[in-house]
């Protein structure tokens, strides 16, 4: 159980009404100190509406913000100066070099350590881009940078809005490696928000799935991992004897038994035609076997009531 | 606050607004030299002499004094130029509205701002802080380069401590007027949210409102006053001021500070209270 000590970011009741639209709908979020936390929804679910909110973007219309355990004006503005953000992209000078680009946010934002720009460069792979101007970037180098701006003051709390985007498959597996590193080594407490559920599925803790407006669900890691397991459903003659040939035969560890003569087997799922054989070979009657389980997509469409339900 | 404004002046130092700027002024001060030796050559004079059959009575200019108002060295000219195109620092600030205020809502980076700094009043005053001070620098550019163009063309001299105090004073009285411009072109922006807009409408007010104030001041009898609420003119006004001449420039500051202050105010309010939530 975490203290509210432990908290860094708690919205309560957070609404954002615009004039015929409700983008945020009652949400309530928490995140722990050094978690990383999967923000996922459809485009315009509402996902970049609460992190402006949580930025100070934009003003709330209803609810409250905790940030750090302050969560007054004072407070939250203190609290602001320990994020580190992009929110909707990166955004930069369009012609200044990235050493310049992070030197004007260096000097703006009062750091005093000049070699903070070579570090967070080098962390994202662009110590090499010179006098290359950002309009001339990549994509995949201009969120690179967004995220070097993001991690440059080590901030306690790194806010990623659909950092993956535009990043290549290497540049994906680079950025995975590159938050893994930030909060084993740095402590950070991360919250990145996606479209897809997969391309967190490696990184996050803790999830939370936003739909028109609303948290519909949270759920942590081990959940997603269990919900989404794929297994062997077997519907048996006797399941007592079938699980004592799983064992034996096969040396099956990883199984369940269940009521009405069913066994979930989470292993050897390409291979149930062996099972079918022992099973068969050992008199018990295999009545149905077939693979079963959720994707991630379908888990995501069921959680917002989808098709996938 | 202070670390805003440095930031600032160091893109400003890293960007080509403020050199764009004064190779203009350069451009617009080597035309104007150019055409000054041009007219008071011997050979020019010559030329129109021989053309006077050509003019009417009334078109034909004294040539002995056009050329008394030419003037006779580097600092002359300095003075003359600091006059004469005072009314275009009206639009020669633009850019640097744009560099500083503008181009956080055209990049984006208003996102990393907003988003560290929370105090939105000092951020906008920062801001305005910081045009002020390239608009200084301007200033001060200005006199240097009318001073060497002018004593490469028509020599050195004229320079004096007097000078300096004169082109100071011009500088100080042009300060608030110019402030307001910069106001206004804050607000426009605030209010705008596009540097395209904000491009647009202060060109289209500053031309309106002087084609509004100019002419019922002429067509009007005992409307002549108004010509004072004309901010452009006003510029040239405050350089004749500070160079003693006999104008009134009350009227010129005081409206000044009130378009500074009505525009300042509301593009505050708006910064304040606007949602960035667009693109």
């Amino acid at each position: 159980m975490r203290t509210l000590k432990d908290i860094i970011l708690q919205c309560e009741g957070i609404t954002k009404q615009y004039t015929n639209t409700r983008a945020l709908d009652q949400v309530d979020m928490r995140i722990g100190r050094g978690e990383i936390y999967g923000f996922i929804g459809e485009n315009g679910a509402g996902k970049t509406t609460l992190l402006r909110v949580i930025t100070g973007l934009i003003s709330r219309t209803e609810g409250s913000i905790s940030l750090f355990g302050k969560s007054d004006d004072a407070g939250l503005a203190r609290g602001r100066k320990r994020i580190g953000c992009i929110v909707e992209g990166p955004a930069f000078y369009p012609y200044l070099s990235a050493a310049d680009n992070l030197e004007y946010y260096r000097i703006q934002r009062g750091y005093p350590d000049k070699n903070c720009i070579s570090q967070a460069l080098k962390m994202v792979n662009l110590e090499h881009t010179g006098k290359k101007k950002f309009q001339q970037f990549s994509l995949g180098m201009k969120q690179r940078l967004g995220v070097a701006l993001a991690i440059m003051g080590k901030p306690d709390f790194l806010i990623l809005d659909e950092p993956i985007n535009g990043l290549d498959p290497s540049g994906i597996v680079e950025f995975r490696q590159i938050l893994k590193t930030l909060s084993r080594e740095y402590g950070m407490t991360i919250l990145i928000s996606s479209h897809i559920l997969s391309e967190l599925e490696q990184v996050a803790d803790r999830y939370g799935i936003v739909h028109q407006g609303r948290l519909v669900k949270e759920f942590t890691q081990a959940q997603l991992e269990q919900d989404t397991r794929r297994y062997l459903a077997v519907k048996v003659s006797d399941a007592a004897d079938a699980a004592a040939i799983l064992e034996q035969k096969l040396g099956i560890k990883e199984y369940e038994v269940l009521p009405g003569n069913e066994l979930r087997v989470y292993t050897y799922l390409d291979k149930s035609a062996d099972i079918t054989f022992q099973l068969a070979s050992n008199q018990v009657k295999v009545i149905s076997i077939k693979e079963m389980g959720s994707t991630l997509e379908n888990y995501f469409m069921a959680a917002i009531g989808g098709k996938g339900n | 606050m202070l670390n805003i404004i440095q930031a600032d002046l160091f893109k400003v130092r890293k960007g080509k607004a403020f050199i764009g700027v004064m190779l203009g002024i350069f451009l617009t001060l080597v035309l104007v030299a150019v055409v000054f030796k041009v007219v008071s050559a011997p050979a020019f004079n010559d030329y129109i002499s021989g053309q006077e059959e050509y003019y009417s009575e009334s078109d034909r200019v004294d040539i002995n004094e056009a050329q008394q108002m030419l003037p006779a060295n580097g600092g002359e000219f300095l003075l003359m130029m600091f006059r004469e195109i005072a009314s275009g620092y009206a639009f020669f600030i633009l850019p640097f509205i744009i560099t500083v205020f503008g181009a956080d809502y055209s990049s984006g980076t208003y996102r990393n701002l907003l988003s560290y700094h929370s105090g939105r009043t000092g951020i906008f005053t920062a801001k305005l802080i910081t045009t002020t001070i390239i608009t200084i620098a301007m200033l001060i550019g200005t006199g240097i380069l009318a001073a060497i163009v002018g004593s490469v063309l028509f020599g050195f001299g004229g320079f004096s401590a007097a000078l300096i105090v004169q082109v100071l004073k011009a500088i100080i009285f042009m300060l608030p007027i110019l402030l307001a411009f910069i106001g206004l072109g804050y607000c426009i922006t605030a209010l705008t949210k596009k540097t395209s807009y904000t491009i647009a409408f202060y060109f289209v007010i500053l031309l309106v409102w002087s084609i509004v104030i100019q002419v019922p001041a002429m067509l009007i009898p005992g409307m002549s006053w108004l010509m004072a609420l004309d901010l452009m003119s006003s510029l040239k006004t405050a350089a004749q001021y500070a160079a003693g001449a006999d104008v009134s420039l009350a009227v010129p500051m005081v409206f000044s500070i009130i378009l500074l202050a009505a525009s300042g105010v509301t593009g505050l309010i708006k910064y304040k209270t606007t949602d960035f939530d667009f693109s």
